[in-house]
């Protein structure tokens, strides 16, 4: 066998490895959320159930409000995305193409939150919120995730690729400044505005320490809170555990099969930080 | 010539103007959501409130933190859940990477890609709960695999010393599609002229990988490793799902350490002293990678 042929062996057994690895957890997921819970502890193993029922899922829906809880996450999500997209990219846009007194301290401030682990800020943040009687509300959930300071740098980015002839050409044409912004500048950052977007509605799809933190009634629970709730109530029966992770990872896996290509963009793109 | 000079003034005061008005809604947040609860957890790590009254204790609440051995433990086992998921994440990233560059089959390598990048669309929650099924000691597919072979049940989550590595495994499935998305980026920019070039002077393909590609590639890795050292110093929810820190301590880390001493013992000036020290460390760690990638060497 020519050496040529040795290596191509290697790199596609190395590649079912590594796929296997990936994709495995889920495929165990979904075979598991089909069984019942006699035979997920049957003698030996099945592999695949015995017949692909729903029972669980239905079951899983009876137990808790899970739908209410993948709402919850999808409002605080858009929510947050679209808001953080407006302020980072008006930021972006102050920061890049004007000159005024104290802007890099400005900058420097909300960038030097890339660091401060948010953890570090959680207590007083926490007590200020309850203080103000928002414990509960959409508002308390939402409120430390509707700016991100990883947006502001990368609208910073994408505002320093617009030519500053553009927006000059504009002002002399007589356009304000907030119309000039939002038909000139902004709809030619889209790629910097899709990556933002992408990025931060996975991010607060995925928060789960604030939100715990923030909640106790399950009407307002997110849904990675929500589906913890499975664990400690049914710990063994993890055909419902199962269902009820595989209902959480569905809106996000199909956002996944739509936006495939955008997301592989948006997650290069998010690696220009640092 | 002064009306203009004039009109120009004012033109450049309006300017001014308005970009301070489009950065003002950022900056107030972060001053609101952001600084003023991080100075006030600063404050309140020299503090002691009792009966209302809160008064300046000095070191005191810092000694106390300090003087506890579980904090410690805490310490060292986010040291060692790094010090394994990390490295690895980021090899294996790498190797993800260079497969995605240099396969043959283009469906291959889009199958990799798809199948690196989905799990990090599932949650850490999901994925814990997806790994606690498979590692469960008595019925989980990991046990019964390991029983079909011949090899004695393991621990796995419920073990004291096979915990930490195996919450390592979720944090290393969950981040390996990230870094290796970023490195493929950088792959991609390295202009196949050098290797063209390697080729016609006789190097392997093994050379070619250890004298050009991993140099070139170098800014990126620092980036991807520190990435992930934040990441696992971080680690919070594959612990509070899976084992909340069992059995006896051995999986607890700073972070459950914090959650708890907050939420649980409601010791928030305590709490703020480990959130001051958790910021410290990742200060650290950020200025590391700022001196590494300043001075990296060009090629």
């Amino acid at each position: 066998m020519s050496k040529k042929m040795r290596n191509k062996i290697l790199m596609y057994t190395i590649t079912i490895l590594l796929v296997l690895f990936f994709l495995f957890p889920l495929f165990w997921m979904l075979l598991t959320s089909c069984k019942s819970a006699e035979e997920i502890l049957r003698i030996p193993p099945t592999i695949l159930p015995d017949r692909f029922g729903v029972d669980n899922y239905k079951e899983v829906m009876t137990r808790q409000p899970i739908f209410r809880f993948i709402a919850n996450s999808l409002l605080i999500s858009f929510v947050s995305a679209a808001f953080s997209v407006l302020i980072t990219a008006m930021a972006g846009y102050g920061f890049s193409k004007f000159q005024f007194p104290g802007k890099e301290i400005m900058f420097f401030l909300i960038l030097s939150f890339l660091i401060v682990p948010f953890q570090s800020i959680v207590v007083p943040l926490y007590k200020w919120v309850t203080k103000f009687g928002l414990t509960d509300t959409y508002t308390g959930i939402v409120l430390p995730l509707l700016v991100s300071a990883f947006g502001v740098f990368l609208m910073r980015q994408g505002m320093d690729t617009i030519p500053d002839d553009l927006i000059e050409a504009a002002r002399i044409d007589g356009s304000g400044e907030l119309k000039t912004f939002l038909l000139i500048v902004f709809p030619n950052v889209k790629a910097f505005v899709a990556t933002q977007v992408i990025i931060k509605f996975l991010w607060s799809w995925n928060e789960f320490y604030w939100p715990m933190v923030i909640t106790n009634k399950p009407e307002m629970k997110v849904i990675t809170v929500g589906i913890q709730a499975f664990t400690s109530m049914y710990y063994t029966e993890y055909n419902l555990v199962m269902a009820a992770a595989v209902l959480s990872i569905l809106p996000m896996a199909i956002m996944f099969a739509v936006f495939q290509k955008g997301i592989v963009k948006a997650v290069a793109m998010s690696g220009v930080k640092g | 010539m002064r009306q203009k000079k004039e009109a120009y003034r004012k033109y450049s005061r309006h300017k001014a103007k308005a970009g301070f008005l489009f950065v003002l809604p950022a900056v107030l947040y972060f001053l609101i959501v952001y600084t003023y609860p991080f100075l006030e957890t600063i404050k309140m790590s020299f503090f002691k409130t009792k009966d209302g009254v809160s008064s300046f204790v000095g070191l005191k609440n810092y000694t106390s933190v300090f003087a506890d051995r579980l904090f410690w433990q805490s310490g060292i086992q986010t040291l060692k859940m790094t010090a394994i998921a990390a490295p690895i994440t980021v090899i294996l990233a790498i190797l993800v990477a260079v497969l995605m560059d240099r396969l043959p089959s283009r469906k291959m390598r889009s199958v990799l890609q798809v199948s690196s990048l989905l799990p990090m669309t599932v949650s850490l929650i999901a994925a814990s709960l997806i790994f606690s099924w498979i590692f469960d000691p008595s019925y989980g597919i990991a046990n019964r695999a390991f029983g079909a072979i011949g090899i004695a049940k393991q621990g796995f989550l419920t073990s004291k010393i096979q915990v930490i590595p195996t919450l390592s495994v979720i944090t290393i499935w969950i981040r390996v599609g990230f870094g290796a998305t970023i490195l493929l980026a950088g792959l991609q920019s390295i202009p196949s002229t050098y290797y063209e070039a390697a080729k016609i002077d006789g190097a392997t393909p093994a050379k070619a990988f250890f004298k050009i590609t991993l140099p070139l590639l170098n800014s990126q890795i620092v980036l991807v490793t520190i990435t992930e050292i934040i990441f696992s110093t971080k680690t919070f929810e594959q612990v509070y799902i899976t084992t909340s820190g069992g059995p006896v301590n051995c999986s607890r880390t700073l972070l459950i350490h914090l959650y708890e001493t907050a939420f649980k013992f409601n010791k928030y000036e305590e709490a703020s002293v480990i959130a001051v020290f958790l910021f410290v460390i990742l200060l650290v760690v950020s200025a590391v990678q700022w001196v590494v990638l300043r001075n990296k060497v060009e090629y």
